[in-house]
């Protein structure tokens, strides 16, 4: 009977030992933004994690869009530049022209995901917490932008110039999950509990 | 503004967003209880797949002027867009502009379509028409553009419609939270303590039912 009760404690030492051993970074991908399973947002390594998955994400679909070339951009840059020059007096046609062009809504496309990409970086090279989560704000605020890339891919697919829906990688558009809602979840799991944190801390704690 | 045919012209419209929380001002309606009535009734509240008999009715056995077939048309084309059958809703809103191609309204419901299908393109050139018709939907016609200006990512012309908006129809209290939306970033640098606008929902583009009956 003392032996049994020994090895009933063992085992709930082992039991307790298993599950407050932290989650292996590895396990944790960016749709645990979506569905939190074993995501922890105070785990340095977690928040990396996502931020490499969501580079991988991004990428994919960055990989599927044409860069522009630079004649184009010239171009873009000139009908940009006239607008500007006629100011106020551009007429809403001459605008929509330059707004629904193909060229537009690809620099429109691509700056997007340069700029996300870019904030992702800003995210894993940040030392201290609240400058990461500044970085994670960046990105946040760029993967929920929809109608940017909505609109830019509509303009893009209509030309040709990126494969249907159906055809993207699979990584680059979980089916159902657009990146908004990775955007939304970055919201909701990484910066809003790192907020609550800092207005639970006693007064001093949060410089 | 283009001529209509005598007689016409008292047909009533009434505005409203799609599925936003502010309905907007609704005019006088008049009694009637014609299948045609019961498909602008559908298309002004939150009718969907069933009501669409009504305009099918309306439009196969009821006597319509052409400007009331044309509405029907257009009504039952938001019926359809509403339970996102766009092919059907296109088909109606093109029958809808081949007969009364003078109608604002019926422009500014075919594009609502068309930018759900993202043909953006087409959908600005109707917004331009409606436009330059100039009848009593100038308001909601800007107001649309100006939604479709700022998805295309040019706030400038965005800005500028969304004030002809709200100067054309000042009472609107959808026109002026849009615009002070529109403004925001601008005010927040230049004016950092001035009152926190209230939090607004995503403006919707603005649909317009037609009334039978009037005309």
């Amino acid at each position: 009977m003392k032996q049994l009760t020994l090895s009933a404690a063992l085992m709930g030492l082992v039991v307790a030992m298993f599950s407050q051993q932290p989650v292996l970074a590895q396990a944790v991908s960016a749709w645990e933004l979506v569905h939190p399973t074993r995501f922890d947002w105070e785990i340095r390594s977690h928040r990396q994690r996502i931020a490499e998955d969501l580079i991988s994400r991004v990428s994919l679909l960055a990989a599927v869009v044409p860069a522009q070339s630079e004649e184009q951009a010239r171009q873009l840059d000139e009908i940009a530049a006239g607008l500007d020059a006629l100011g106020e007096n551009a007429t809403p046609r001459q605008r929509s022209k330059l707004f629904l062009s193909r060229a537009f809504q690809h620099r429109r496309l691509l700056d997007m995901l340069a700029d996300t990409l870019k904030a992702l970086d800003c995210v894993q090279a940040a030392g201290a917490i609240a400058l990461e989560m500044h970085c994670w704000a960046q990105v946040s605020v760029l993967l929920m932008d929809e109608e940017t890339m909505d609109v830019a891919l509509a303009v893009l697919r209509s030309a040709r110039m990126i494969p249907r829906d159906e055809d993207m990688p699979v990584k680059a558009q979980d089916p159902k999950v657009w990146y908004g809602e990775y955007g939304r979840g970055i919201v909701s799991h990484i910066v809003k509990p790192f907020l609550a944190s800092l207005a639970q801390a006693p007064e001093g704690e949060n410089g | 503004m283009a001529d209509r045919p005598p007689g016409l012209c008292t047909s009533l419209f009434i505005w409203l967003c799609l599925m936003a929380p502010c309905a907007f001002a609704a005019q006088t309606v008049l009694f009637n209880e014609s299948a045609a009535f019961e498909c602008y009734q559908a298309a002004l509240h939150d009718g969907g797949q069933f009501d669409i008999d009504s305009c099918s009715m309306a439009l196969e056995y009821q006597a319509l002027n052409r400007v009331d077939r044309a509405a029907t048309h257009s009504n039952r084309g938001l019926l359809y867009a509403r339970i996102g059958d766009l092919r059907e809703a296109l088909r109606d809103h093109d029958r809808a502009v081949k007969l009364a191609p003078e109608i604002a309204s019926i422009y500014i419901n075919r594009s609502n379509s068309l930018v759900r299908i993202t043909r953006f393109e087409a959908a600005m050139r109707d917004l331009e028409m409606a436009i330059e018709i100039a009848d009593d939907s100038l308001a909601y016609a800007h107001y649309n553009r100006a939604l479709l200006f700022q998805r295309l990512g040019d706030s400038q012309a965005a800005r500028a419609d969304a004030e002809k908006a709200a100067e054309i129809a000042p009472e609107s209290k959808g026109y002026q939270a849009f615009l002070r939306r529109l403004q925001a970033p601008v005010e927040v640098e230049s004016e950092v303590e001035s009152e926190i606008a209230p939090p607004m929902g995503k403006p919707e583009l603005e649909i317009q039912p037609r009334a039978p009956g009037q005309g």
